[in-house]
């Protein structure tokens, strides 16, 4: 029996005699292709993404180390991402794609002086993305940091924060951190 | 045979009420192309053109109190779903919609650090012939001043563009990444650490986000 060429609609050839079992034929293999592009739809409309936060206490901080952050709270996931109570520094990438990547945090703790802050996008332990602002006027506040990431499965992807200054012990006590996929590869 | 206005599917006319197997050939036909233009705009969203490029090399020597255009070669360093070719100069094709655009830098200095003096990324889009002495269709800056921290100072900058190919020629738009800082003391070099990043993908024209919603 002759088909479509893209969605292989199947119907009979020209000539052919008509029963009821064709034009079952037909309805079946009308419903697997509209089932076809169900799929498409469901893939485009969600593409891969997760979010994570630190939304209560605060996640600790070494003076001139840049620090991976730790979340306690899992806002989305529809890629099984994230699983912080195994890990709570970090997402896995499940899906290949390139991913918009992004990271926000507020310092919070104490200091004597503060230098500069920095947020950072990092993907298996290499730095991609970093935003270094310094204090001029000595007091905490917030940095954020984007950048499109090219991920395998299995790449681990981590947000962290570097401060430098004196004193201490200072902490981030607010910070996102997003990741969605904007193409698949 | 006769067809619907919208949509172009067939039904049977009186004279042909019995051509059963034509009628169903056509309705499969224009099912098959429907839902292909369909599947075709949905698969453009899961798979938008996006390229990264990085420098692989450190430029230095950035003089003071100039713009400086980075020309420490860029290498392509990911591409997925690129009309046509593409090469190692960061670039925009000549694809109608909105692109986002992301550059980051480390600059650091060769000696002396001048504290709290500026330190800026200026990113250029220029049209396909004026590269880098023609006047930018887009420009947006990032900037900061320096903390004489160690490793440098990051600078991160984006913005959304609206490509328009026919005013192009259909011609691919330059990205062009410039620093500038009032450092006296020591020249700046950018860093390695990272490379030097520019990268962009397709948001999508107007057609495409009222197919998807």
């Amino acid at each position: 029996m002759p088909s479509t060429p893209n969605y292989g609609i199947v119907y009979p050839a020209s000539g052919s005699q008509i029963d009821c079992d064709a034009f079952a034929d037909f309805a079946q293999s009308v419903q697997s292709a509209l089932n076809t592009l169900d799929a498409i739809q469901d893939q485009a409309q969600n593409m891969p993404s997760a979010s994570i936060r630190r939304n209560s206490g605060s996640s600790p901080l070494t003076l001139g180390v840049s620090t991976p952050v730790q979340f306690d709270q899992e806002v989305w996931d529809n890629d099984n991402m994230v699983d912080l109570a195994a890990n709570n520094d970090r997402m896995t990438i499940r899906t290949p794609g390139v991913y918009m990547v992004t990271f926000n945090g507020q310092q919070g703790g104490t200091f004597t002086t503060l230098q500069s802050q920095a947020a950072s996008i990092v993907v298996n332990s290499t730095l991609w993305y970093r935003k270094r602002q310094g204090s001029t006027t000595n007091r905490n506040f917030a940095t954020q940091v984007f950048g499109l990431v090219e991920c395998a499965a299995g790449d681990i992807l981590q947000a962290q924060w570097l401060w430098t200054g004196t004193g201490g012990p200072d902490t981030l006590f607010i910070a996102g951190f997003q990741a969605r996929c904007v193409t698949l590869i | 045979m006769q067809f619907t206005e919208r949509y172009n599917l067939p039904c049977l006319d009186d004279d042909d009420y019995a051509a059963y197997a034509l009628y169903m050939q056509c309705m499969a036909q224009r099912i098959d192309a429907e839902l292909t233009s369909r599947g075709d705009l949905l698969e453009g969203y899961s798979h938008r053109p996006t390229a990264i490029w990085k420098t692989t090399s450190a430029q230095t020597g950035i003089p003071d109190n100039a713009w400086w255009l980075i020309t420490s070669p860029f290498a392509l360093y990911a591409a997925y779903n690129w009309p046509g070719a593409i090469d190692n100069a960061a670039s925009l094709p000549p694809v109608r919609g909105w692109w986002q655009i992301v550059a980051n830098t480390n600059l650091v200095a060769s000696g002396a650090v001048n504290f709290d003096t500026q330190r800026s990324l200026r990113i250029d889009v220029y049209p396909p012939i004026g590269s880098p002495v023609g006047t930018p269709v887009e420009q947006f800056y990032d900037e900061t001043w320096a903390t004489n921290a160690t490793g440098g100072d990051y600078l991160l900058a984006t913005a959304i563009v609206y490509n328009d190919p026919i005013t192009d020629w259909y011609r691919t738009r330059t990205i062009d990444c410039f620093i500038y800082h009032n450092n006296t003391s020591s020249t700046l070099n950018s860093s390695q650490t990272p490379p030097t990043t520019v990268a962009v993908t397709y948001l999508g024209d107007t057609p495409e986000i009222q197919a998807v919603v």
